[in-house]
């Protein structure tokens, strides 16, 4: 699996190249800032880009824009975007109209080393990979008549792990639950919610965030 | 014509002594007092000292018919003699303002009922031909009684004095609270109004003393001489008021024209008017309020009968308002006068006000932002400190303790790495939130709009956004902006009990208005607990206001208007 990595914190972006490395991944290219990171993504064609988001040149949310910029000009290229906080309204604005291939984590993240690699892998595979915290946020939010109330607290977990784009199987693994009766659940939200059964997981990913942020 | 008949029937009188004096200060006294009387409700319509002057002179007259021969006429106005003594303390005491107070209108009650209704029984005994041999007849004599009439004559005279010590005694408490202005115009009128309060005690004492004859007389005579002079006083002090006033608009006039140092005008002013306690207190539209010279914030006094307020406009606004001594006469067309002619020169002293207004606040908002600086240092340190630094503390001594067991004991060790980690998860965290409390960093990224979507999204009571400014606006006014929600929603959440709130930021007019609602319980107090108060420090900077709107029961609405291009 082919990874471009951008960060402008050498320390940083090194650590992440080893880790990845060891890991089994061919790093094909290093960035420090997002003009950078625009040309050898350009040039590699990666499966998967990690980006910083605060980098130079005006070190406010250059990864951002240049990884919306990517998603646009190279939809089979997966987008990974690490922040040192999240906020909500930069997830939906990366997600935009496609929650395939994108991903938004918190940097410290990258400490659980298998979830991470994890992560890395699903949004290489045209998958999703939200932060848990970024979902809480969006669950948490306050709402005159709540429907999520509706939901089991079984089911607002279920939720959770669905919106931040894991697979069915993983969500049972996390459970430790079976496959069937994590289904059992997914049916019985989208039937709470009044939301169309998505097939595929990060289908799924944009019809529960797109549920969440109205 | 009254005066002229008053004089032949005392002229031709067989039984009134010092006849030729008593008809020239009849005269004097009826026309005096009417005289007055007109001129004074000509000038001053709404105020009843005119009328009552006027009545006086006539109750004067009719007194007067006592010294006609023909019974009908002599019975008459020896019954009603006294009436005008009642009057003129009527008008002293009403004097300038022509109202009486409550004390005051008891006694002149008191004094009308005594002279009409209280003589009644003393006429129904007295038969005059026991007295003097030319008197004509009573005819409402009933029965000639004089031991009746020594009864009810001495109790009259009794009361009378009770009467004119009140008014005495009214009269005396009135100066000693009278305004140096009040004083030196009145002086005159008081003299003479307790000068005839003391001559009618004597004649009644003298009277009640069972003196007769000449001495009665004298006493008589010499009240009249205050007494006659009570109108001619009046007149007077109506016309040196504006006298003194109408010279003094033109020297105010000379003196507005030479340079003026802060306060002078005030004092300009005072001389023209004549009153050392005026005050001059400055408009200031912007801050919403008044100031002095100096710039100091002013309550205006509620208006009343001692202090008025005079509010000065030029080109229909208010520039500036003189507070002034309400109980000079005349004053108040004249301060309307003199506020005109100083338009101008008040106009220049107070925008000289409210630079030194605005230099105070500054002075002022810019120690309490030093201050609030330097808490917010020690409060970052303070969290620093108890936080991240002694989560990072602890982890780095699990971390070498776990390299230490790390050969002899490694299920311990793992343990203590574990426990390190779950202590860098919350360093970081604390860190996080540390570092978005200084500074939100997607305001700066993504303007109001994204963070004031994320303040709601993580309020925990419902939040609608109304309008937000699609456009980025300049980097501190949207911080402020910013903090004005956070401030807004965070005292939502603690206080309010409100179970939704709305969120809203226009450009109006050159600013910015940012305004969080609620519908909980309201009664916020603004000058309470540091959030607002910091709040309004904050605006302050950028020349910003906050109002804040918060009646018990009707929720609150904070409302912050930055200017911004």
């Amino acid at each position: 699996m082919r990874v471009v990595v951008a960060d402008d914190s050498v320390l940083l972006r090194e650590g992440v190249v080893r880790l990845l490395e060891e890991k089994g991944f061919d790093v094909v290219a290093q960035a420090g800032d997002a003009e950078d990171l625009i040309r050898k993504v350009n040039a590699h064609k990666p499966d998967v880009a990690i980006v910083d988001i605060r980098m130079p040149p005006t070190n406010t949310d250059d990864g951002l824009r240049a990884a919306l910029e990517i998603r646009a000009a190279l939809p089979e290229c997966g987008v990974l975007v690490l922040s040192q906080y999240v906020e909500e309204g930069y997830a939906l604005e990366l997600v935009g109209d496609s929650a395939g291939g994108v991903g938004y984590l918190l940097k410290d993240r990258v400490a659980d080393v298998d979830r991470f690699v994890d992560s890395v892998r699903r949004v290489a595979e045209g998958g999703s990979a939200l932060d848990p915290e970024v979902v809480a946020q969006l669950v948490g939010r306050a709402r005159r008549d709540d429907p999520l109330a509706e939901l089991t607290p079984r089911e607002g977990e279920v939720l959770e792990l669905m919106a931040e784009g894991r697979s069915n199987n993983a969500i049972a693994t996390q459970m430790t639950v079976t496959e069937r009766a994590v289904e059992k659940h997914v049916t019985s939200i989208f039937g709470k919610l009044g939301l169309p059964p998505a097939p595929e997981d990060h289908r799924r990913v944009l019809a529960v965030l797109a549920f969440l942020r109205a | 014509m009254f005066g002229v008949i008053d004089v032949a029937l005392i002229l031709t009188s067989d039984h009134t002594n010092l006849r030729g004096a008593v008809a020239v200060l009849g005269l004097v006294i009826g026309w005096g007092f009417i005289g007055a009387g007109l001129f004074t409700w000509a000038r001053r319509p709404d105020n009843s000292l005119g009328s009552l002057m006027v009545a006086t002179g006539f109750a004067w007259f009719v007194g007067g018919l006592s010294g006609s021969d023909v019974p009908a006429l002599f019975s008459v106005g020896a019954l009603f003699g006294s009436v005008y003594l009642v009057t003129t303390m009527h008008t002293l005491l009403a004097a300038p303002h022509g109202t009486l107070s409550q004390g005051d209108r008891r006694i002149v009650i008191g004094g009308y009922l005594l002279v009409t209704l209280g003589v009644i029984p003393l006429w129904l005994f007295f038969d005059p031909s026991t007295q003097c041999e030319a008197c004509p007849e009573n005819v409402f004599l009933v029965e000639g009684s004089e031991t009746a009439v020594d009864i009810v004559g001495t109790a009259i005279n009794l009361l009378g004095i009770v009467v004119i010590a009140l008014v005495l005694r009214s009269l005396v408490r009135r100066w000693r609270r009278a305004t140096r202005s009040e004083r030196r115009l009145y002086a005159p009128m008081y003299g003479a109004g307790v000068a005839l309060m003391i001559a009618l005690i004597g004649q009644l004492s003298l009277q009640s003393a069972g003196s007769e004859g000449n001495a009665l007389d004298m006493a008589f005579v010499i009240s009249l001489i205050p007494f006659a002079l009570v109108p001619y006083l009046f007149v007077g002090a109506f016309l040196r008021a504006r006298f003194v006033q109408g010279g003094a608009v033109g020297a105010l006039m000379a003196r507005l024209g030479d340079a003026q140092s802060p306060g002078g005008l005030k004092e300009a002013l005072a001389e023209a008017l004549d009153d050392p306690s005026l005050e001059l207190v400055y408009w200031l539209p912007e801050a919403n309020r008044y100031v002095d010279a100096s710039g100091r914030p002013v309550d205006l006094p509620e208006d009343n009968p001692k202090r008025a307020v005079r509010k000065v406009e030029r080109d229909g606004e208010c520039v500036a308002a003189i507070v002034h001594d309400a109980t000079l006469p005349e004053v108040h067309e004249h301060v309307q006068a003199v506020g005109a002619a100083a338009a101008l020169a008040l106009e220049n002293e107070r925008l000289d006000a409210a630079l030194r207004a605005k230099i105070d606040e500054l002075r002022s908002s810019r120690e309490r932002m030093l201050q609030i600086g330097l808490e917010e240092r020690r409060r970052l340190e303070r969290d620093l400190h108890d936080g991240a630094q002694q989560r990072l503390v602890s982890m780095a001594l699990n971390i070498r303790l776990a390299r230490a067991k790390l050969n002899e004991d490694p299920l311990a060790a793992e343990q203590l790495l574990a426990t390190a980690g779950t202590e860098l998860d919350s360093a970081l965290e604390e860190l996080r939130e540390l570092a978005r409390g200084i500074h939100p960093a997607v305001l700066t990224d993504r303007g109001l709009a994204t963070a004031l979507a994320t303040l709601a999204n993580r309020a925990p009571v419902p939040v609608e956004l109304g309008e937000l400014p699609d456009e980025r606006l300049p980097e501190a006014v949207e911080l402020a902006a910013y903090f004005v929600v956070a401030e807004g929603l965070t005292n939502v959440a603690k206080y309010s009990e409100a179970s939704h709130a709305t969120v809203n930021v226009q450009r109006e007019n050159g600013r910015v208005v940012v305004e969080v609602a609620d519908d909980g319980v309201g009664g916020a107090d603004p000058g309470r607990g540091t959030g607002l108060r910091g709040l309004a420090d904050r605006l302050a900077v950028l020349e910003g206001r906050l109002e804040v709107e918060s009646e018990r029961g009707h929720g609150t609405t904070i409302t912050a208007r930055i200017p911004c291009g």
